[in-house]
């Protein structure tokens, strides 16, 4: 289960997750799949591919599912585990109320600006 | 063809990972390297290069075991007392050397009791170890210690460096035989390797910086900046090296302390990297590195 102080996930691995959401995929899948889903920004190596997989295996966010043999060469699948699929969840809603943030505000950018007397709100809005 | 060629290159770049995980994960780091390969490639895309190389060593220093900081602890324990022995070694040997080279062939028993069997000893300690002898390794460490300065005082009269070596080395090789039993032991040849490697770091010509000839000093000081910049950038993946070093800058800080003592708070000493300091910003760089990577996925 997830803990509730958990720091947000970085960016490989929020990707990573989320090339899982629509099942289960062998390495160079998500590889693939986490670049059609970034517009080609997150261009993961092979040796961090698996270091992030390590992670999230040991979190218990993914599980392997499945090998098969293809070209000689054993090829193993991965899937979101429940916990993988909240975790996931919880980061998206996060990123989403952090963006609706700046977006209030930038289409009303008077309402921002701290008023003399009253306390700031900048210094509580996220980074 | 090619391919079978850019398959044999990625293997051996693979060899950065502990043969355990390369015998799980090769295929599928394999199936990625060359599945992204354009048909005509020979050589390693660099990005990938690198990447393997750095992922290999993280998961060597402990990223992906189940238990991270205690892989890192136990086996930074165990290369650091090899590269303390091995680095009293070589300062024993090259002072060895040196004995025969000013007349020391004249009585060379003398040579071999003052200089010799603290060689010879910790040598011995040192192979044990790197063959994963632990147990004989503890008591050859000991008696690294007593034997040689029962034949001869000189070494330890004059608190000479490659005497300390087995006396910091000693309580590293008896808390090793502690190691958990789920913690794998260091690999022969990466310990060998990582042992190299440390030992390599003290044998930068820091000193030379201060000659006249601009041009020597230049190259002195590209050799200088390159090998501290390969050092970090390896051990900034495997935080095992960081612990392994660490002790290895107590052996000229104790001889200096012994020496002149008035020096004990110094920070700074010409012929050696500022010691203490830098041993402890090793180890705690290592253990927040460790942290850090454990808190964040």
């Amino acid at each position: 289960m997830r803990s509730p102080s958990r720091p947000p996930l970085r960016e490989p691995s929020y990707f990573v997750l989320a090339a899982l959401l629509d099942g289960r995929l062998h390495g160079y899948a998500v590889v693939k799949r986490v670049q059609e889903l970034s517009d080609g920004r997150v261009k993961l190596a092979a040796g961090s591919l698996y270091s992030v997989i390590d992670r999230l295996l040991g979190e218990g966010l993914l599980v392997a599912d499945g090998e098969e043999i293809v070209n000689g060469r054993a090829r193993r699948y991965y899937r979101l585990t429940d916990d993988g699929h909240a975790v996931l969840a919880e980061e998206a809603d996060r990123l989403a109320t952090a963006a609706r943030v700046v977006h209030d505000r930038l289409s009303h950018p008077t309402s921002a600006r701290p008023t003399p007397g009253r306390r700031s709100t900048w210094r509580t809005l996220p980074a | 063809m090619s391919h079978d060629i850019l398959e044999r290159r990625y293997r051996a770049l693979l060899r950065a990972y502990p043969a355990d995980y390369r015998q799980e994960r090769a295929d599928e780091l394999l199936e990625i390297l060359i599945s992204e390969a354009p048909a005509t490639r020979r050589w390693p895309d660099p990005r990938q290069a690198v990447a393997l190389v750095r992922a290999g060593l993280r998961v060597r220093s402990g990223s992906a075991a189940r238990r991270p900081t205690a892989v890192l602890f136990w086996q930074g324990l165990h290369l650091a007392a090899m590269a303390v022995l091995a680095l009293g070694a070589v300062i024993g040997l090259d002072d060895t050397i040196e004995r025969f080279e000013f007349g020391g062939l004249d009585d060379p028993l003398d040579v071999l009791l003052d200089d010799g069997a603290n060689l010879i000893m910790t040598a011995a300690a040192l192979a044990t170890l790197a063959l994963g002898r632990q147990r004989l390794a503890a008591v050859l460490v000991v008696a690294a210690i007593a034997v040689p300065t029962a034949a001869s005082q000189n070494l330890f009269a004059n608190s000479m460096p490659q005497w300390w070596a087995p006396v910091v080395a000693a309580p590293l090789v008896l808390a090793g035989l502690r190691r958990p039993a789920d913690v794998p032991a260091v690999e022969r040849g990466n310990g060998v390797l990582a042992t190299l490697g440390v030992v390599a770091l003290h044998l930068v010509p820091v000193d030379r910086l201060s000659i006249v000839d601009p041009v020597q000093q230049g190259l002195v000081a590209i050799v200088t900046v390159g090998a501290f910049a390969a050092f970090l950038w390896v051990a900034t993946a495997d935080q095992r090296l960081l612990l392994a070093a660490a002790p290895t800058f107590a052996l000229g800080w104790l001889h200096q302390v012994m020496v002149y003592p008035e020096s004990a708070m110094s920070l700074y000493r010409a012929e050696a990297l500022p010691s203490m300091i830098v041993a402890v910003a090793m180890v705690l760089g290592a253990l927040a590195m460790t942290r850090r990577r454990q808190a964040r996925a």
